[in-house]
């Protein structure tokens, strides 16, 4: 127990619960002693858990023509749900014990899920006909309210890699697992689990999960040597996560970088790109559906070509047209343990068609917080993100009181610039800036206010 | 045409003691009801109902007596297949669920069974539509309820499984991720 946490830390290997060839049941010989050597690497981690991929030699086959399905674009419009989306409806109705009691005549009438649905009764979401053998869970973030169980199979947890794989090659990047490692999740957090994996769906290539705090290591100076030795292909994280790694003398050069968990400002990706000289992939999603979409510039969040319907409504239910920002509610049809049908993520964006595909425009992942400028006026959050976005800052909150005085709370380092670039939109407010940590919330909420009607609902 | 409900529940009350006795013998009185609807009788489908279980047995006898009308007879499109299939598929359902003594003690049993042997014979009853005729049997359709108790509790043991699936140590040691979200 770490005595400046309230989390307490994590008893090593005590959330264990299976043997070696349940956790890889699909590994070679070569593969299992790949892991052993990132186990007992002399640089490594203070590892305190084991997480395999779970992947049978079937779900790796299914894997891979998930794979190349990818390869065809989104084939639906906005306001017009693809034919799945219908089946899908139908199918809940006979299997889904939430959905029996009551069939909508279309899906438009089906009443949006939202999270406190999975708080109070989850199992009422799961399909009779899907197994139970091998499920697991994953826990919400949290960021938007108390976290839920997610219940889910490993197939569905590992389609991540190939949809890392499609958006990395569309920046041509290799994504194939040859070497080593193919890729490290980063954590910069108090406590965190760290862990050494292998993934059969890309040959059997080593996967690390390690915290760059410094009580997560035997010496300084281990973290850089381990990383680099490693030299992994992908490195994924948050920008907190990734800020800190940046800051590191590590001399290996990923192939691309991997942000997620929280909107990713623009100095931070630039800052990042030019660190380690490689792209840097700024994705958005849910735990309960995946992910949702990415950017790897200052445009749009481009919709992945998956099983997934998104839909933007406004407070009341509506469909907004495109281009008008409401809330992201997503349709995913490929967790076997949890069929989502209109899921409240609450996250705010516009949904607009392009030429080449659908974007998710003006993406917030936070409540539509409004703060109130010293002439009376309202301020959307997201303008205060395109004025705070481009300095290059990990992370930030921003707080207004009843009586309008403003907190701005910066992740671990003053800077300047911050407070000038909140006062350009807010003018006069009293302000008050504070250097803190906000490693410990893995998502934090970044806009919050007491002042009535602030939040835009 | 059609029958009232009431007349086949009073004929079910007044039910001679024949055909509540354990000595009678179910495969002759169902031959007599057939040869009377018909003229004429299959001796080899007569012999599966030998192989009844006493209460099965009971309530064929039953259902033999509330069928042994005339003018039910006369009023069904089809009275050889509709009494086939009330002795055949609808009495050995109806068992695993109500002792055929109930249907003495209970009016809800007498009109359970009238309504089901005029759905089987294909007869309305009297100044009901289909529609109303299908919600009435509903009400006191012990078989369908029986079977609606059953699903609850299929799907209570399911929800169980469900969360204790999703508590379970080796579901929460889970797989790797690969992106945060």
């Amino acid at each position: 127990m770490r005595p400046d946490y309230p989390v307490p830390d994590y008893q090593p290997m005590a959330a264990t619960a299976l043997t070696d060839a349940e956790r890889w049941p699909a590994l070679d010989p070569a593969a299992r002693a790949r892991i052993e050597r990132l186990r007992t690497h002399p640089r490594a981690p203070r590892y305190n858990h084991e997480c395999g991929d779970r992947l049978s030699p079937a779900a790796v086959a299914s894997l891979l023509d998930y794979r190349a399905r990818l390869a065809d674009p989104v084939s639906w419009h906005p306001g017009e749900p693809p034919a799945w989306v219908g089946e899908l409806v139908e199918r809940v109705h006979e299997t889904v014990p939430r959905y029996r009691r009551a069939r909508p005549r279309s899906f438009a009438e089906l009443t949006p899920m939202t999270r406190n649905d999975l708080l109070s009764r989850v199992d009422e979401h799961v399909p009779d006909d899907a197994g139970l053998s091998d499920l697991i869970v994953y826990r919400t973030s949290g960021s938007r309210g108390p976290a839920a169980t997610v219940p889910m199979t490993p197939e569905f947890c590992a389609l991540d890699l190939p949809v890392l794989q499609h958006v990395l090659a569309q920046l041509g990047v290799a994504f194939d697992g040859s070497g080593e490692v193919a890729l490290v999740n980063v954590y910069h957090q108090p406590v965190a689990y760290q862990f050494a994996s292998a993934s059969a769906y890309l040959g059997g290539a080593g996967l690390l999960k390690v915290n760059l705090h410094e009580p997560g290591w035997r010496t300084p100076g281990d973290v850089v040597a381990f990383l680099d030795d490693c030299a992994p292909q992908v490195v994924s994280g948050n920008p907190i996560s990734l800020a800190r790694l940046a800051e590191l003398p590590l001399t290996h050069r990923p192939r691309a970088v991997v942000s997620g968990a929280m909107g990713l400002g623009r100095g931070l990706a630039d800052r990042l790109a030019t660190r380690f000289g490689c792209p840097v992939v700024d994705v958005y999603g849910i735990t309960e559906a995946g992910l949702i979409a990415w950017r790897a510039d200052s445009g749009d969040h481009r919709l992945l070509p998956r099983r997934l319907y998104v839909e933007i409504l406004d407070a009341e239910g509506n469909p907004c047209p495109p281009g008008v920002r409401g809330e992201i509610v997503v349709t995913c049809d490929e967790n076997p343990l949890l069929p989502l049908l209109r899921y409240r993520t609450g996250d705010q964006a516009a949904l607009e068609e392009r030429d080449d595909g659908l974007v998710l425009v003006d993406l917030e992942g936070r409540d539509p917080v409004r703060f109130r400028a010293h002439d009376s006026s309202w301020v959307n959050s997201i303008e205060l993100t395109h004025v705070l976005s481009p300095l290059g800052l990990a992370a930030w909150q921003l707080h207004q009181d009843a009586d309008s005085s403003v907190t701005l709370t910066l992740h671990q380092v003053d800077a300047p610039p911050a407070a000038a670039a909140v006062r350009s939109l807010l003018g006069d407010v009293p302000l008050r800036v504070v250097v803190a940590d906000l490693a410990g919330d893995a998502k934090p909420q970044r806009y919050t206010s007491d002042l009535l009607g602030a939040l835009v609902d | 045409m059609s029958i009232s409900v009431t007349a086949l529940t009073r004929r079910l009350a007044d039910t001679p003691k024949e055909f509540a006795d354990d000595a009678t013998a179910l495969v002759a009185v169902a031959g007599d009801v057939l040869l009377h609807a018909s003229g004429t009788v299959d001796p080899a489908w007569l012999a599966d109902l030998d192989a009844y279980t006493d209460n099965e047995r009971a309530l064929a006898l039953l259902a033999c007596w509330v069928v042994f009308d005339d003018r039910l007879l006369a009023a069904s499109p089809d009275p050889v297949r509709g009494i086939r299939h009330l002795l055949a598929e609808t009495v050995p359902a109806l068992a695993q669920v109500v002792r055929a003594s109930s249907v003495a003690a209970d009016p809800d049993r007498r009109e359970e069974l009238a309504r089901l042997a005029l759905r089987d014979l294909g007869v309305p009853p009297d100044g009901e539509n289909p529609p109303e005729a299908a919600d009435r049997l509903a009400t006191v359709d012990s078989v369908r309820r029986a079977e609606v108790l059953r699903a609850a509790q299929a799907a209570e043991e399911r929800a169980a499984a469900v969360r204790k699936a999703m508590e379970e140590k080796r579901a929460r040691e889970a797989a790797a991720r690969y992106t945060q979200v």
